[in-house]
């Protein structure tokens, strides 16, 4: 039988090698598909949370106008009329006074 | 992505990105083996299910960038190199227990490695509890980044570039990184020889 000495990185690497590896761990995948669609979701708050403001002042701005367009005898312009001759609206801005 | 190379991960990645998250199942069932594999290479058994989790999770972040010229096995093994390497990194940051202090006995199983015996006995001492003891003492006396390279190039064997390509370091890095860690491995070790 072959007798022969080994270094210190060949004894090292050969217990690495002998180490037990774990197995595979099947319910593993459960849980990481549980992770990765609430990562989905997420990502659909992210675009919630970024959409929001944008949405909530064209909101804001539609009603507005809806509001001086319904508030007024010929609407959007009679205020600006208003605004051009100096006179107050009904959001209470004062006039350009031209 | 190539449209006419289709793997069927890469149709399975196709699939994904076009929003239908739970066809990533499949390259989890496909991989998950290859990935505890490597991961078991790198961190403590009771540790591993969770750095396999995230180097799922870290790879379905970032499926766009795969871009299918190389198999999904290759890739999703760098991904998860890198996690094992994070999860050091943060093992060292929060690392509050000693280091534990060796006994005599193990101590003397370098010494019984390393003397002139026969090939089966070489590795039937190899398979010790001491042994496997005192090669991750040594290996945690190491930094984060020596630990790895010195595991993938002196104790797994990988070839400078493969580990330069594991780890996203250049190849360079790689070499002067290893020599040295090899160094200090050597000098940790002295004192059993």
């Amino acid at each position: 039988m072959m007798h022969r000495k080994h270094n210190i990185m060949e004894a090292l690497g050969a217990v690495h090698r002998a180490k037990r590896r774990p197995p595979a761990n099947q319910n593993l995948v459960y849980s990481i598909m549980g992770e990765i669609r609430t990562l989905g979701t997420e990502t659909a708050w992210d675009f919630v949370r970024i959409a929001f403001p944008f949405s909530a002042a064209a909101g804001l701005a539609a009603a507005l106008l809806f509001m001086i367009g319904t508030g007024t005898k010929t609407g959007i312009e009679d205020l600006m009329l208003a605004m051009v001759n100096g006179g107050a609206s009904i959001t209470g801005m004062p006039g350009l006074g031209l | 992505m190539k449209g006419h190379d289709i793997s069927p991960d890469v149709a399975v990645v196709q699939e994904v990105l076009e929003g239908n998250v739970d066809a990533f199942e499949a390259l989890v069932n496909r991989h998950q083996e290859h990935v505890t594999r490597i991961v078991g290479n790198h961190v403590p058994h009771q540790r591993v299910d969770e750095v396999v989790q995230s180097a799922f999770v870290n790879a379905y972040r970032s499926l766009k960038t795969f871009r299918g010229e190389k198999p999904f096995r290759n890739w999703i093994s760098k991904i998860s190199v890198r996690c094992c390497y994070d999860f050091w990194r943060e093992e060292y940051r929060y690392r509050e227990t000693p280091i534990s202090v060796l006994s005599n006995e193990t101590w003397d199983m370098l010494d019984r490695l390393t003397a002139d015996q026969a090939q089966d006995e070489f590795l039937r001492q190899a398979k010790q509890e001491e042994a496997v003891k005192l090669l991750d003492w040594a290996l945690d006396q190491l930094s984060p980044e020596d630990r790895m390279v010195v595991t993938l190039t002196a104790l797994e064997e990988k070839s400078v570039a493969e580990a330069a390509g594991l780890l996203g370091w250049t190849s360079v890095n790689v070499k002067v990184r290893a020599h040295r860690a090899r160094k200090k491995l050597k000098k940790i070790l002295k004192p059993a020889i």
